[in-house]
């Protein structure tokens, strides 16, 4: 990831005052908590009041269902709809910051689409989409029918029917389901027109602006930064608009994906245009989207799903993490130590995203952060498809393989995509996990980071002192921290409805995820884009990655189905029933 | 090492952005419509709006839902008359 000759940062012994205005450490910190700061004056500052009424009044609902049925009614799951659409950045400032980060939409076969659809196309698609809407209404309808009467019908014998009970919970189900995929199709209809071929320029210059103040800080020559900058963001709107593409969600491969892919082509057929290379600022763009990223590490979400889930998600995953860097070492006796532990960090806990914050805490080679990403991608486009299909084969209980795909598939878009494959209980169970599991990302990066220091970089039998682990330290990985305990502390003192809709809804996904999300996509563009090949190849010599990748993963499936089993239907049933 | 001429280059490029067309575009279509799975797959993601390649929760709409379900299971468990009437 690192620029220099060897690819790898090493600080020198010392740590000067200046380092707060000269090293990127600290300019990634200081740029992540800028946002995160603007963040909480727009969406924190003054929450309307009708968000605390609105969650009341929809609590109030299915707390007096849940004393009058034994399962969840109609009404429960329509007041619980009413809670999930409050959203804090559904304000006038925060859609005019979505509209301005608005990356390149969804298009199917003209890629044109992504950036500007005009009233008549717009109009033309909603038509389109209209008799499908219509369709699916009436199947709604009548889904929603037949659950009205069978709830009566077992609210008619005082829920004492259990007949009755499990035929109305069938039909309400039923019902979700037909509602989920009208809601869907209703979407589909209300296709508004849009054009970001004019905001697209001005999210170019503020953003190249905002990394250039560090920049000029940093001592780099800022004109030569910000003429680059144009190439490179130039090929990350490129690559979100390949991640948008509708096929895409058949392979699990997203923008940064995209960006890899294009910028290792461009680097590797023309070459990569010289103007370009003073803007692959790697590292840069990496751990500022990384300290964004450290907000939403919300350590409240890991008792989301209860013991069971803290079980399969955070004692498994160190579990297989360590074994299988262990396996790497020891058995298989990788030759870089940075690259066996970001594969094990990306098989075992998140993908892509524990990836990039194990190899900037370790301070991984791009070329072994492309490996890894690589694997995962590969794996994950195979198990998301191959896991729901065994699951449904086998007649698996949706909790049990929920549990067991949120613990093993590393993207965790693909863990959404396969539990729905299933259904919306193993969806739920599945996102749930990967959830709790996304949040271990902060203790991993941590751990790597202070395991790095005080063991790896140190000379064989020699002991590093703490002065010597703090001048080594990434420094980022403070903010990191910091900013996870802050967004926690927020987070935890709103609860969760609130939590959810202010922090969640409000300052993560109208500002700072967004913002994340163009930080990745342009670290992704300058490492295709500064990555060779052969290099490439030379990390994957003998096979070792895919051994280790392969290895760990077995471990992992095999160790997380057992946990999940024993977990959800020997230890804890009763918290499996009311899931 | 000598770089190759700009022609040859640019007929890497061409050859590469054919390769991905040709995989994305010829035989990914192809295969999705001979595997019902995939078809399937395809559809269950529309309909609850998932991105399979997406990051992180925040990038997966229905995490908030499963979140939310998931909490008020515990918060307002349904137990019906014999329990909370």
């Amino acid at each position: 990831m690192a620029e220099n000759e060897s690819n790898v940062v090493v600080d020198q012994g010392q740590t000067k005052l200046s380092d707060l205005w000269t090293k990127e450490d600290y300019w990634a910190i200081w740029l992540g908590f800028a946002i995160l700061i603007a963040g909480m004056w727009l969406f924190l500052a003054n929450p309307s009041p009708e968000f605390a009424q609105k969650v009341d009044k929809a609590n109030g609902v299915m707390a007096a269902e849940a004393a009058r049925a034994p399962f969840k009614t109609l009404a429960y799951y329509k007041a619980q709809d009413d809670k999930g659409k409050l959203q804090g950045m559904d304000t006038p400032s925060g859609k005019a910051i979505g509209a301005f980060l608005t990356t390149p939409g969804a298009w199917a076969s003209d890629p044109l689409e992504a950036f500007v659809l005009s009233k008549e196309a717009a109009d033309e698609r909603n038509a389109a989409a209209k008799a499908k809407f219509e369709s699916a209404k009436v199947k709604s309808d009548a889904a929603l029918a037949a659950a009205q009467a069978a709830e009566a019908a077992a609210a008619g014998a005082a829920f004492a029917d259990a007949a009755l009970n499990t035929e109305a919970q069938a039909k309400i189900a039923e019902w979700r389901a037909e509602h989920a995929k009208m809601k869907a199709a209703e979407k589909k209809t209300k296709t508004k027109p849009f054009n970001i071929a004019t905001s697209l320029p001005m999210l170019m210059v503020a953003l190249g602006l905002f990394f250039a103040v560090g920049m000029k800080f940093m001592g780099h020559d800022v004109p030569k930064f910000l003429v680059g900058f144009i190439g490179v963001f130039f090929v990350a709107v490129l690559a979100l608009m390949m991640g948008h593409q509708s096929t895409m969600k058949y392979w699990g491969i997203g923008a940064e994906a995209w960006a890899i892919i294009i910028g290792m082509l461009v680097a590797n057929t023309v070459g990569t245009p010289s103007f370009i290379k003073p803007a692959l600022q790697v590292e840069y763009y990496i751990k500022t989207g990384l300290v964004l990223l450290g907000a939403e590490v919300l350590f409240d979400k890991i008792i989301a799903i209860g013991i069971p889930g803290i079980f399969v998600a955070w004692v498994v995953t160190p579990i297989v993490l360590i074994c299988t860097f262990i396996f790497g070492q020891k058995i298989l006796k990788m030759p870089s130590k940075t690259l066996n532990i970001v594969i094990s960090s990306d098989m075992s806990v998140c993908g892509t995203s524990a990836a990039i914050a194990t190899a900037a805490a370790c301070r991984a080679k791009k070329e072994e952060l492309t490996l890894a990403i690589g694997l995962s991608l590969v794996f994950t486009a195979i198990m998301m498809i191959a896991m729901p299909a065994f699951i449904k084969a086998v007649g698996m209980p949706q909790v049990l393989g929920g549990a067991w795909m949120g613990g093993t598939i590393d993207a965790t878009g693909a863990v959404a995509a396969a539990g729905a494959f299933l259904g919306e209980k193993a969806l739920y169970v599945a996102a749930t996990i990967k959830m709790i599991q996304n949040v271990l990302i902060g203790v991993v990066a941590f751990g790597v980071a202070v395991y790095w220091c005080a063991r790896v970089e140190c000379r064989e039998g020699h002991s590093v002192g703490w002065i010597e682990i703090w001048h080594r330290f990434p420094k980022f990985v403070l903010g990191f921290l910091a900013a996870s305990v802050l967004f926690s502390v927020i987070s935890g003192s709103l609860g969760s409805d609130m939590s959810q809709i202010m922090v969640n809804q409000g300052v993560l996904k109208g500002l700072s995820s967004p913002l994340r999300n163009w930080f990745f996509c342009l670290a992704f563009t300058s490492i295709g884009l500064a990555t060779n090949f052969r290099e490439l190849a030379h990390y994957f010599k003998g096979g070792k990655p895919l051994i280790l990748y392969v290895a760990g993963q077995s471990f992992n499936l095999v160790l997380t189905l057992a946990m999940a089993y024993v977990m959800f239907y020997i230890v804890f049933p009763e918290i499996t029933a009311k899931i | 090492m000598v770089q190759a001429s700009l022609p040859v280059r640019l007929m890497r490029l061409g050859l590469g952005v054919a390769v991905l067309w040709l995989a994305f575009w010829g035989v990914g279509p192809r295969v999705v419509a001979s595997v019902p799975a995939l078809a399937h797959y395809g559809a269950v993601q529309d309909v609850y709006g998932i991105r399979s390649g997406a990051l992180y929760y925040n990038d997966v709409d229905a995490t908030q839902a499963a979140e939310n379900n998931s909490r008020d299971s515990w918060r307002f468990t349904p137990q019906g008359p014999a329990h909370g009437g």
